[in-house]
């Protein structure tokens, strides 16, 4: 059994980001300002526990970005994967959900014979997460979305629990499916150190185009979405006050004067 | 040939830990230390995530990476807290880089290889109540029985003492031959004749264990013997170039922890309207605290270096030792200044960097005996003569094949 | 292309609420854009969903009533409402950001090759575009989002908007028929459980919470005076939820960074609850240190407290 976990390089949780005359910068003072995709961690986890306990075979993290996406191939090689791929190519960029959804579903025919397809919930920087219904879509796959746990997989089917709104679905699909997880499915582990190196020296192919077959339009130019215009939140109006006192009595009579001033009571 | 950049496999095992330690120490660490008690989860996970092993050769359960990696996460640990650093001098720079130096393949087999993995946690026996700086005076007797020695002494401020398997002990074989009759022993604390407790009341480093081993009548085998008979006083002065590498480095982190935090609460803490961040006197000791930052690791990264290489480096270690710990005090004595009384609170962590920095200046060589050889290696009457068994250098081949 | 569309959510012969605030969110951008609403009904014994769904505004209802449509389930759903809409064209179609709504707008999407914008927390209508604000870079800046061609599919985040009110309306639903057969669809539900019992953190009002500062459960004493407090009072308006976190889990391996920093104020904190980052409030802040804490008696606490909430609330 193949499985795929798709992952992509954003900004850090813990980035701090900034807007200058539109162009979004963001650095990270504690540590690496990109990293794996934070909820791209639990499709890997999964992914590897696929491996470790329902007999997947190759494990292969995939990509779509520039060159420096091979970070979060490398990351999600030193936690355990297999294999990793790179689908990197200029007249993908600015594609909409859609258009990646087209390149997903490419990349994936390309590696042959996958029966399931991992995403994370969202990805943190366009906080999407309709890359995995989408990507089933354009597959004809089956869809199985928020994940909380996968109970089965065997005989050409998986049983999967799903987290919804109002409670734990359980369901039974065909394969091959398309996946997406909540971060209830697992607890990610760290990359060890042997996956380190490892990763550190594996050569990651990257793909272009005109190696895959995509089938419809990509790119900003087809992308129907725009969502270029990005602002900081605008800071909450409001004001906190303290109520300072010595004792709780001369603290509720603060309060209660003020209360009166406010016309409250 | 200068290079000062650090590979991307170097810089990966240091983000390792430091998550590691950011989610798994840091969440609980104020609570043990007010506790005076080690987390029970912290030394399995570090033996389960490989932290243990971090330079040991693969061929020895290790995880095959270099000293200079090893510098880096006693950096990232000591960031956290030092007591996640003192693991790993014990454990590693006093302990299993000793038995990889001077153990037999035998003994690497039997002890290295459970401590590389994790199984069996190592410390170092050298200080004794009466005895410290000045080793030689130490009580500690072996004698020699048939294939056995029997060991009696005892050992105090031996980080780990409750928890570990393994202790490097050492002991007079020959008491009328000062320093040349110490001889050293891997001492298992399952044997007979071994007690142990913790001292408690301890100024910092409060989430650690530190503790005292005795033993009476300790029937030892010789094949647990490092090194030859008389070799112990060489054998405890290179165990103490790797330990104080990893206090070196340690320190470089407690550094970085003071500036981070003087950083973030010097920009967000306002007096006068402003930040303080906005006044020259704040802003002097951050650049300070930057300043010991960078002159630390460019210490503990050179004496690393030469690790790697092979390099004799017991000058540089103890230079890296005594700048990066006496800085580290400072660092934490200004990181307190600028957060005022805040920082004079537990509430804060500044105060903890304080109480841990403080007992680094004193152990592995206190700042004065660090002084005192430098000076002897200026004027000439301190020189380093070769060993029969240097620290092997960082070979990749060798480290990382099975 | 005419008419904007309304998914609506239901389970059990009822509309779900956030449906409610995606046909009022509807209303507004229907009369700015001249188009009628349209709420689309799917499920099985729903005719009481479309009455409502009239009463909350509509000005058309299609519906499908069929027992493949009892359960949500994607493949189901997603082909006639994706059949529905290439037929009949709408301008907007909008969902609740909900798993479901979520799951049914991207096989609809991807369907019709449509924009999507999922989880708009605010919505304007700009000419004949709808642009919606929604949070980007963990949910650190806003962005404002719109399709730039074609139909628009906008999701509308939970509590983000003002449910509809009821304007009396009826009428008469048109019902077309369902376009998938049992047999064909692949997916299979074989059990559910579910959350009855629990508090849902998107439904509530208020939220109580309290940080580390209490100290331990003996702090939470006067919190828990204010959660009785409040449920005396306002039973029926506010549901609940009481959040203790004394001290961030170590659990092996990785905790999830995803959400803020918990939240660990030496306060505790009462405030209107907003899914909305630009919203003007109003807070007040008690602060429970651990001297402060001793002199706090249960009943004190609790008349404090009264007073605070009346003070928020006002």
């Amino acid at each position: 059994m193949k499985v795929v976990v798709c992952t992509k390089q954003t900004p850090s949780t813990t980035a701090v980001f900034s807007v200058n005359n539109g162009v979004v910068s963001w650095d990270d003072p504690g540590g690496k300002p990109n990293v794996v995709n934070p909820w791209d961690e639990y499709a890997i986890e999964e992914g590897i526990r696929l491996k470790e306990n329902h007999g997947a075979a190759d494990v292969i993290a995939l990509s779509i970005g520039g060159e420096d996406s091979k970070e979060a191939l490398k990351t999600a090689l030193a936690m355990g994967c297999t294999d990793a791929m790179l689908v990197s190519d200029d007249a993908f960029a600015g594609s909409d959900a859609v258009g990646n959804a087209r390149v997903w579903a490419a990349a994936i025919n390309q590696l042959g014979d996958v029966q399931i397809a991992i995403f994370g919930k969202l990805t943190i920087d366009d906080n999407m997460g309709a890359a995995a219904m989408l990507t089933a879509r354009k597959l004809g796959w089956t869809p199985l979305t928020f994940v909380s746990a996968i109970k089965e997989v065997g005989n050409g089917s998986i049983t999967v629990e799903r987290l919804l709104d109002d409670g734990k679905e359980t369901v039974t699909a065909p394969l091959p499916v398309v996946i997406n997880v909540v971060k209830e499915i697992n607890e990610p582990r760290y990359p060890s150190f042997m996956g380190i190196r490892k990763a550190n020296r594996a050569t990651i192919p990257v793909l272009t185009g005109s190696d895959l077959n995509v089938d419809g339009a990509t790119g900003a130019a087809a992308s129907k979405v725009d969502w270029s215009q990005v602002f900081p939140i605008p800071p909450r109006e409001g004001s906190v006050e303290m109520i300072a006192g010595d004792s709780v009595e001369e603290q509720v009579e603060i309060l209660v004067d003020k209360l009166f001033e406010e016309k409250v009571i | 040939m200068l290079d000062f950049s650090l590979t991307e496999e170097q810089l990966s095992a240091a983000a390792m830990v430091k998550e590691f330690v950011d989610h798994e120490v840091y969440p609980t660490i104020k609570e043990y230390d007010r506790k005076h008690e080690m987390n029970p989860d912290v030394l399995p996970r570090m033996a389960e995530l490989g932290i243990l092993g971090i330079n040991i050769p693969v061929r020895y359960g290790g995880q095959g990476f270099d000293y200079v990696t090893l510098g880096l996460v006693c950096e990232e640990l000591e960031r956290c807290d030092s007591t996640v650093r003192v693991v790993m001098s014990v454990h590693m720079g006093l302990n299993s880089m000793g038995v990889l130096q001077w153990g037999t393949e035998e003994q690497k087999q039997r002890f290295l290889t459970p401590q590389a993995k994790g199984e069996k946690y190592a410390a170092f026996g050298l200080t004794e109540p009466g005895a410290g700086s000045d080793v030689a005076a130490m009580l500690s007797t072996a004698r020699r029985d048939g294939d056995d020695y029997i060991i009696n002494g005892e050992k105090m401020w031996i980080s780990l003492a409750t928890k570990a398997h393994h202790v490097l002990w050492f002991a007079k074989t020959d008491p009328q031959a000062g320093h040349k009759g110490i001889t050293a022993f891997m001492v298992e604390t399952d044997m007979p004749g071994v007690t142990t407790g913790d001292i408690h009341g301890k100024l910092g480093v409060r989430a650690g264990s530190t503790g005292w081993i005795s033993c009476q009548d300790v029937r030892v085998p010789a094949a647990n013997r490092i090194g030859e008979e008389g070799e112990g006083f060489k054998i405890a002065m290179s165990c103490l170039d790797n330990g104080r590498y990893t206090v070196a480095s340690g320190a470089t982190g407690l550094i970085r922890a003071c500036l981070d935090a003087s950083l973030k609460y010097s920009q967000e803490r306002q007096t006068f309207g402003q930040p303080i961040a906005t006044y020259q006197l704040v802003q002097q000791k951050l650049a300070f605290m930057q300043q010991w930052y960078d002159t630390s690791r460019l210490l503990y990264l050179k004496a690393g270096w030469m690790k790697n290489e092979g390099q004799r480096n017991t000058r540089e270690t103890s230079m890296a030792k005594w700048y990066a710990t006496d800085h580290s005090f400072q660092a934490a004595h200004e990181a307190i200044q600028i957060h005022g009384a805040y920082g004079y609170s537990d509430e804060y962590d500044v105060e903890r960097y304080l109480r841990n920095s403080r007992g680094a200046i004193i152990y592995e060589g206190t700042s004065e005996i660090h002084q005192l050889m430098q000076a002897g290696y200026l004027l000439g009457t301190r020189k380093d003569k070769p060993l029969r068994c240097e620290l092997p250098a960082y070979d990749p081949e060798f480290w990382q094949n099975e | 292309m005419s008419g904007v569309w309304v998914w609506i959510e239901n389970s059990n012969g009822a509309m779900s609420t956030i449906s409610r605030e995606v046909i009022g969110a509807a209303r507004t951008v229907a009369d700015e854009l001249r188009e009628d609403v349209v709420a689309i009904v799917l499920g099985h014994d729903v005719a009481s969903v479309a009455d409502e769904a009239f009463d909350l505004g509509a000005d058309e209802v299609i519906g499908c009533d069929d027992e493949t449509l009892a359960n949500f389930r994607v493949e189901a759903y997603g082909p006639l409402l994706a059949q529905l809409v290439q037929e009949r064209e709408p301008v907007v179609l909008l969902f609740g950001e909900s798993t479901r709504g979520s799951d049914l707008s991207a096989w609809v999407a991807a369907e019709t090759d449509a924009g999507l914008v999922p989880d708009a927390i605010a919505i304007e209508v700009d000419g004949e575009t709808v642009k919606a604000t929604r949070s980007v870079f963990a949910n650190k800046l806003l962005s404002t989002t719109f399709v730039k061609d074609g139909l628009q599919i906008v999701t509308l985040r939970s509590r983000a908007f003002p449910q509809a009110e009821s304007t009396g309306n009826s009428g008469d639903a048109e019902w077309v028929d369902a376009v998938v057969a049992e047999g064909d669809i692949p997916t299979k539900i074989v059990g559910f459980e579910g959350k009855e019992g629990t508090v849902s953190l998107t439904d509530a009002s208020i939220i109580v919470s309290g940080g580390r500062g209490v100290g331990g459960p003996e702090g939470f004493e006067p919190i828990q005076a204010l959660v009785d407090v409040l449920g005396g009072r306002w039973a029926l308006r506010v549901r609940l939820l009481m959040r203790v976190g004394f001290r961030m889990s170590t659990r092996w391996g990785k905790r999830a960074r995803l959400s803020a920093r918990i939240c660990t104020l030496p306060v505790a904190l009462v405030g209107r609850f907003s899914t909305r980052p630009v919203c003007a409030h109003r807070k007040l802040l008690w602060r429970l240190t651990k001297t402060r804490k001793r002199q706090f008696s249960v009943w004190r606490s609790m008349g404090l407290w009264a007073i605070c909430l009346r003070f928020c609330l006002h």
